[in-house]
């Protein structure tokens, strides 16, 4: 592709991801109005609470560094026509894998002490490619949608995750959280007053990992190949099955990653609260962040930092506008299924012709 | 015959399961009775979703439709002041979100899965908004008293037992929406739309109408669930009411092979492993020995295994999910 050419995609993509954004704003400033409240003053305090200055910038940025890795999960099964609807299950099991591997091996093993930010890491890569295996397997072997048996698991590993954190992994100073990941395996903070932590180093890195794995590899061309034309990959000699079990498996692993991040990469918590309140909704958030970058890993990078700043804005929204904050996933959510209609950018392109534009 | 041999066994074994329950100290009564109770939106939903998806829609956002109608039906019953207006509106409200879903699938030619993936996480954020915006206190209202439907007692005998009529409402539909879809020359059109889109439009039938039509029905169905949910079995709403079961509904319909009657049966099924989970959580003498949070999952167990083993050898509509294209 010439650079013109890929400067125009790219030109479309962005306008295509903005109407979606600006249809998502409109009906929750519309749902605002019915309820009596004033979406401009909302709306403001939502977008400067989330860019308006440096700090709460920095902020939005340590909240976009999970949301990075789940929407880059989503995008790599997306990319070969599989829904990953399993990430926010996939991301409660990376969150214990951290605070497993960052947390009580180092306290049971102190000679560990030294290696517990890779161990947590990789804990809770391993922990949710794990859990994305259940869904990978069904799917393969007996043909469950996937879209079903990972809600399942989600509600599983909900189940199991509290049971934990109540129980054998609990903090004994603090029983309402677990126990927390060991200094050695905190990243440090970057900007002296933000939480933005190093965290976001690894986000980046892995979701562009992912991209590079999805064009230039030939497993990503497979994966590709099997999400745009199945029957034409089976004839070309690609062996199915294996395809979305391996997509799958990175797919739980980016997830896992992003819900590991929660625990060693924001301050002050370094833990998992006994409600999960702080590693809730990390997934679904992500479903978002994937679908407005099209699905593609390395424009997850970009959308994270959106979904993020709408996160970290409704916590002003809240006070200042006295909005509840979860408005902000009615407008995610608005976003989507903006997003699922091809007609609507379609039919504004045509008006647009129409208009001579 | 075959059939009710297979139907014969399978109560048979569902009695020797109450009995052995029995003798661990739970009563099979309000096991049963409460088995129907969470069969109901179960059942109910996957009516809906097996009539919409024979005609082509499939929406997974049942489960949002659960939570928008669960709190919405709270919010009608105390402004009319009367239970079954609440449930109305909740009917209203999904049959609305049964229709948007029905226009995005039909005419705007959506990816119907991603549309019922944003109604769902649009549903996780509308619900707490909602309760604040309504009753200015985050995340659960518990209406007067008044304003609940209350369940029937049936007593024969020295037994009574409290059952609701919208259990019976959801056995009724599933009989008469398989009569429908199989005895019917609108059945066979439903069919049909679902199967080969093209014939039916060339035989004059509008296949978008058509299919709006049904999944309108099917949201207004699953409003029914959750308007039954909230006011007449949990007696309130909190913002996670439906927990997932929109999905299990989904459960049901897929592991019947969109069979009305069949779907019913898994959700009964599905309703007996919450209410034996229930059981479990709070018996004493079991409740120390087994975690309640571990406890808690085991209907999304029950809904993987059951769901794995019967999918094998169900079939679905060739144009199920795509959107229909007309040249």
């Amino acid at each position: 592709m010439s650079l013109k050419i890929t400067l125009v995609y790219v030109l479309r993509k962005i306008t295509e991801a903005s109407l979606a954004l600006v249809i998502g704003l409109a009906a929750s400033a519309f749902l605002m109005a019915i309820y009596g409240y004033d979406p401009g003053k909302a709306l403001y305090w939502l977008f400067y609470g989330g860019f308006g200055t440096r700090t709460v910038f920095l902020d939005s940025l340590a909240y976009a560094t999970p949301l990075m890795l789940t929407g880059a999960a989503f995008a790599v099964c997306a990319s070969a026509g599989l829904f990953n609807i399993g990430t926010e299950g996939q991301a409660y099991m990376g969150a214990v894998g951290a605070v497993i591997f960052g947390g009580l091996l180092p306290r049971l093993a102190p000679s560990l002490g030294f290696a517990s930010m890779p161990l947590a890491l990789l804990g809770s890569a391993t922990l949710g490619m794990l859990w994305a295996l259940g869904p990978a397997l069904l799917k393969v072997l007996r043909g469950v949608h996937e879209v079903i048996s990972s809600i399942m698991f989600n509600w599983i590993a909900f189940y199991t995750v509290m049971y934990l954190v109540r129980g054998p992994i609990t903090n004994p100073a603090r029983p309402e959280m677990s126990l927390p990941v060991e200094p050695q395996a905190r990243f440090p903070v970057l900007f002296r007053g933000s939480i933005l932590t190093g965290a976001i180093y690894v986000a980046v890195i892995a979701s562009i990992t992912a991209y590079l794995i999805l064009k230039l590899t030939k497993f990503g061309f497979e994966m590709r190949i099997a999400g745009a034309n199945p029957d034409a990959a089976r004839y070309g000699g690609v062996n199915i099955p294996r395809t979305i079990l391996l997509t799958y498996l990175l797919s739980g692993s980016l997830a896992g990653l992003g819900g590991g991040l929660i625990v060693t990469g924001r301050p002050p918590v370094w833990s998992i609260y006994g409600t999960l309140g702080n590693i809730t909704n990390v997934g679904f958030d992500g479903i978002g962040v994937s679908l407005i970058a099209m699905n593609n890993p390395a424009a997850v990078v970009v959308s994270s930092i959106l979904i993020g700043g709408l996160w970290n804005g409704s916590r002003f929204m809240e006070p200042y506008a006295g909005v509840c904050s979860e408005l902000s996933r009615a407008v995610i959510g608005l976003i989507v299924i903006a997003l699922s209609i091809p007609e609507a950018l379609r039919f504004v392109r045509r008006t647009f012709k129409r208009w001579g534009v | 015959m075959r059939r009710l041999i297979r139907a014969s066994l399978t109560i048979t074994a569902f009695v020797t399961i109450l009995l052995l329950l029995a003798f661990a100290g739970l009563s099979p009564g309000s096991l049963l009775e409460a088995s129907l109770l969470a069969m109901t939106p179960l059942a109910l939903a996957a009516v809906g979703e097996s009539l919409n998806e024979k005609g082509g829609v499939s929406n997974i956002g049942i489960d949002g439709i659960f939570l928008v109608t669960a709190t919405v039906a709270v919010f009608g019953a105390e402004e009319f002041g009367n239970g079954y207006a609440g449930v109305v509106v909740g009917v209203i409200t999904g049959a609305l979100l049964g229709f948007i879903h029905g226009l995005l699938s039909t005419y705007a030619r959506a990816n119907q899965i991603v549309a019922g993936i944003g109604l769902n996480i649009f549903a996780y954020g509308f619900v707490p908004y909602f309760l604040m915006a309504a009753w200015g206190f985050p995340g659960i209202r518990v209406p007067p008293k008044e304003v609940l439907i209350p369940l029937r007692i049936i007593s024969f005998a020295n037994i009574s037992f409290r059952v609701s009529e919208f259990s019976v409402l959801a056995i009724a539909l599933a009989v008469s929406l398989h009569f429908l879809l199989y005895r019917t020359p609108l059945g066979l059109r439903i069919r049909a739309c679902g199967e080969s889109p093209e014939a039916v439009d060339v035989a004059g039938v509008g296949v978008y109408r058509l299919r709006v039509i049904l999944s309108t029905i099917g949201g207004a169905l699953a409003g029914l669930g959750g308007g039954f949910m909230s006011l007449a079995w949990f007696g309130g709403v909190v913002k996670e009411i439906s927990a997932g079961r929109g999905f299990i509904a989904l459960a049901c319909v897929v592991a019947s092979g969109l069979e009305p009657i069949l779907s019913l049966g898994f959700a009964f099924i599905f309703g007996f492993s919450e209410a034996l989970a229930y059981a479990i959580a709070v018996t004493p003498g079991i409740k120390e020995v087994v975690p309640y949070h571990l406890v808690l999952s085991i209907p999304y167990i029950v809904t993987l295994a059951i769901v794995s083993i019967f999918i094998g050898k169900r079939r679905f509509p060739r144009a199920l999910g795509q959107p229909y294209i007309k040249d």
